[in-house]
């Protein structure tokens, strides 16, 4: 397994690519594999698209409901910040059937987000803004009788953006550890809130459909199937992901243990043959076609794309024509990689090489959930607790924090809707009231006053330090349960000047399964979710189990 | 209105870092009432009268030593200094526990200790670390003590109607740790013979308190709103006014 202080480094996490074992791929093969049955007995719309519509999903375990309203907003009014109000639709996922009561307190509080509660029958609410352009262009097409362009879809990708997916007992929903215990189906992180974008992707294919039938019933048609698959959903993220990595190192451990093991199992039991050269070749060039698809307004983007692009085109692939077939071992490839290509190049093919055997990775997709548990070790001598810090936090320990840069911004949250914000110091207000996610200057505060009290009280414990100085409990505490844990941390300065929260949004959405990353600054990425997935109509079908993979990476139908 | 666990916590942590908790003393904090409330022992209630307190400049935990009692009582004697346990109940409890396993058990006493009902969930943790564990306080005539055996997750919980005692031991809390099985009601009774006259009023089960968390997790947790509104009020001491720089701060 790869050491941490390779793998927890900021830039290499942002360059992380979605992989087989990411919240949405393994959604959609357990819905496909299970066989989910989902139907719409409530589906009242007027002929402009909006009003109510009620899906029932039959999982394996359980029954649910996906309750959908869909509203007028003008085009002024659309805003994709968390901040905003009002939305073009908005929705909930339930356990069980919805009846007439339950319908009308939901109509009354889903559209307002967070200023509505909910109660503990919700386990997701969400919400979506239109793409206007992309939406009006498809409905007029269909309308007339004919399919839209495909140039033109790739240039967006999706019908409707999603701002928030919210669950874990947000507003009255059911708490993650009622919804891990009594909702089998949904088990495992993120499960639900991917579920809910898959809905809202399906909502808006039938929407747009359906706006045209009602528009022009002699002429219209429907999306062809291809077409419907490479139309995913849009998401917007800002800053409001980027504490939770900080916040959950234990289960970021968790994750990034799984990909890593994923990685380590292939290239230790994975054969190289010539079936799996000839896929890793093919996808590879799916890759390229994928990447030169992307259509992003960031230079920096762009530009990234276009290297890995060209690396991949240029380099790799004849690397792979001229030895592939004298490897004996995967190995020798990532580390040729490690040692002459681009951190995101690298991460590419360690995702294309776990693709490669299922058979010996997909049993670790149970193991992304973990209950976090924090706990002080009291009676653990000082002195090992300060050897431990030097040993897992030497990264922490090289930084100076007298040194301007190092403390060039702070992390607050503002008084709109509590979100996440980026603070410069000295010049932005709200210093004194950051939140404590400089994990390394913390850490570096505690060596530092431990150092101190050691010098007088050689021989005492954690338990008798924090007797004294209780302020260092918290910080303690994580040192000691991520010592436990080979990853999690991310080991750089997380209040640096110049540090590039992105890459946080990258991690995560890596294993969310986005796609086609498109920056809108360094604080904040537009991206696509499930573009090019299987259908629900695709779920029935005699190769519905071909369809659950091979959906990554999608590139525009040919027409 | 109805809250999860999480949303709880989570207004919680912010409340009391409102409140000016440091970082590790909000978590725990927060820990502390969310358990208290969820397994029925009105946690919230106890909250809401111990918040004026807290929010008058006693939002930080005092740095605590300790003494030895007298030669026949050889057990550590700290004085949490009208803290509350909010803030203390961690390092007290954490110290009984280092105390334990050096020396198999122990007894400390922590006087001038308020809001003591929130030691509890610290002291559900060290029986989930494997410790047997016992505490026990005076309040309105009444003696509450609670048991927790070893890798066990609630503790059971009696009530004692006795005399009443001479402060300050009044505001006093026992705590017992070990790392084996002991009679510590024995021990409890030796150090204040005033409980030997003491009779049973209230009896709680483990089990008792394991329903009423998974039932405050399966429905949600009664919150009054008036003191959900005293949440936001403290949350926004933590909360930084939005201007238009500011928004530029999230990547607009």
């Amino acid at each position: 397994m790869r050491p941490a202080d390779v793998v927890m480094q900021l830039d290499r996490l942002g360059s992380f690519h979605q992989f087989r074992l990411s919240f949405m791929r393994t959604l959609m093969r357990r819905m496909i594999t299970e066989k989910w049955q989902i139907e719409a007995p409530v589906f009242d719309l007027d002929s402009n698209g909006y009003g109510t519509v009620v899906y029932e999903v039959q999982a394996k375990y359980s029954r649910y409901s996906f309750v959908l309203f869909s509203h007028y907003l003008d085009d002024s009014l659309r805003n994709d910040r968390v901040i905003a109000d009002q939305w073009d639709l908005t929705m909930a996922l339930c356990e069980g059937s919805v009846d007439q009561e339950q319908l009308e307190h939901l109509r009354a509080n889903v559209p307002l987000q967070e200023a509505g509660r909910v109660d503990s029958r919700v386990f997701v609410l969400s919400r979506a803004n239109r793409s206007a352009r992309n939406f009006n262009y498809v409905v007029d097409q269909l309308a007339q009788g004919s399919q839209p362009d495909v140039n033109k879809i790739a240039e967006v990708g999706y019908l409707y953006r999603t701002t928030a997916a919210y669950g874990s007992g947000k507003l009255g929903m059911a708490d993650w550890d009622k919804v891990r215990g009594k909702h089998r189906d949904f088990s495992r992180p993120f499960a639900a809130e991917m579920f809910t974008c898959f809905m809202l992707r399906h909502f808006s294919l039938q929407q747009a459909d359906f706006i045209a039938r009602q528009r022009s019933p002699d002429t219209a048609v429907v999306l062809d199937d291809q077409i419907k698959r490479y139309f995913g959903i849009g998401n917007s993220t800002g800053l409001g992901m980027a504490p939770f990595l900080i916040n959950h190192p234990q289960l970021i451990n968790q994750w990034v243990e799984v990909r890593e093991t994923a990685l380590a199992t292939v290239l230790v039991e994975g054969q190289v043959t010539d079936e799996a050269l000839d896929n890793l070749q093919c996808t590879a060039k799916r890759v390229i076609q994928h990447l030169d698809e992307i259509v992003t307004d960031d230079a920096l983007q762009r530009q990234s794309n276009q290297c890995v692009h060209d690396q991949l085109q240029q380099v790799v692939l004849p690397w792979l024509k001229e030895y592939g077939a004298s490897l004996s071992s995967w190995t020798q490839l990532t580390e040729h990689a490690q040692a002459n290509w681009r951190v995101e190049t690298q991460e590419l093919i360690n995702s294309l090489l776990i693709e490669l055997y299922p058979q010996l990775v997909d049993r670790l997709e149970e193991q992304m959930d973990i209950v976090e548990r924090y706990d002080l070790v009291p009676e653990m001598p000082l002195v090992e607790l300060r050897n431990s810090i030097e040993r897992a936090y030497d990264w922490a320990l090289k930084i100076d924090f007298s040194q301007p840069q190092e403390q060039g911004v702070f992390w607050y949250r503002s008084e709109e809707k509590m979100e996440p914000r980026l603070g410069q110091t000295n010049i932005d207000i709200g210093e004194e009231r950051q939140m404590p996610l400089a994990i390394g200057r913390s850490v570096r505060e505690c060596y530092d006053a431990i150092c101190a009290y050691l010098a007088e009280y050689p021989n005492d414990d954690i338990a008798h330090f924090l007797l004294r100085q209780p302020e260092f409990r918290g910080i303690i505490c994580r040192i000691q349960t991520m010592a436990n844990c080979r990853y999690g941390e991310i080991r750089e300065n997380l209040v640096h000047k110049a540090v590039l929260p992105m890459h946080l949004l990258r991690c995560k959405l890596s294993f969310f399964g986005v796609s086609k990353f498109d920056p809108r600054s360094r604080l904040w990425v537009r991206n696509t979710m499930f573009q090019g997935a299987p259908l629900i109509s695709d779920f029935s079908s005699p190769i519905a189990n071909q369809l659950a993979d091979g959906w990554q990476f999608p590139v525009k139908p040919t027409n | 209105m109805k809250v999860s666990k999480n949303e709880l916590t989570a207004a919680l942590k912010k409340s009391f870092e409102g409140l000016g908790f440091s970082y590790g003393d909000y978590l725990d904090a927060a820990a502390m009432v969310t358990w208290s409330e969820m397994t029925g022992l009105d946690g919230l209630q106890t909250l809401e009268r111990a918040l004026p307190f807290i929010d008058a400049g006693n939002s930080q935990s005092p740095a605590l030593g300790y003494r030895y009692a007298d030669s026949n009582n050889p057990h550590p004697v700290l004085d949490a200094k009208g803290a509350s346990s909010l803030l203390c109940g961690s390092g007290i409890v954490d110290l009984a526990c280092s105390l334990a396993r050096k020396n198999h058990s122990v007894m400390l006493r922590v006087d001038n200790c308020r809001n003591r009902l929130f030691a509890l969930e610290r002291l559900s943790n060290a029986g989930q670390r494997g410790l047997v564990a016992a505490m026990g306080w005076f309040k309105e005539g009444c003696f509450s003590w609670a048991t927790i055996g070893a890798g066990q997750q609630y503790p059971a919980l009696k009530q004692f109607v006795c005399a009443p005692i001479e402060t300050p031991l009044h505001q006093s809390l026992w705590l017992f740790c070990s790392t084996a099985e002991k009679d510590c009601w024995e021990l409890m009774s030796a150090a204040l013979p005033e409980l030997a006259n003491a009779n049973k009023s209230e009896q709680r089960e483990p089990q008792t308190l394991q329903q009423a968390y998974a039932d405050s997790l399966e429905q949600g947790i009664a919150m009054p709103v008036p003191l959900w509104e005293k949440f936001d009020l403290l949350t926004a001491r933590v909360l930084v006014e939005s201007t238009e720089s500011s928004r530029a701060g999230a990547g607009e």
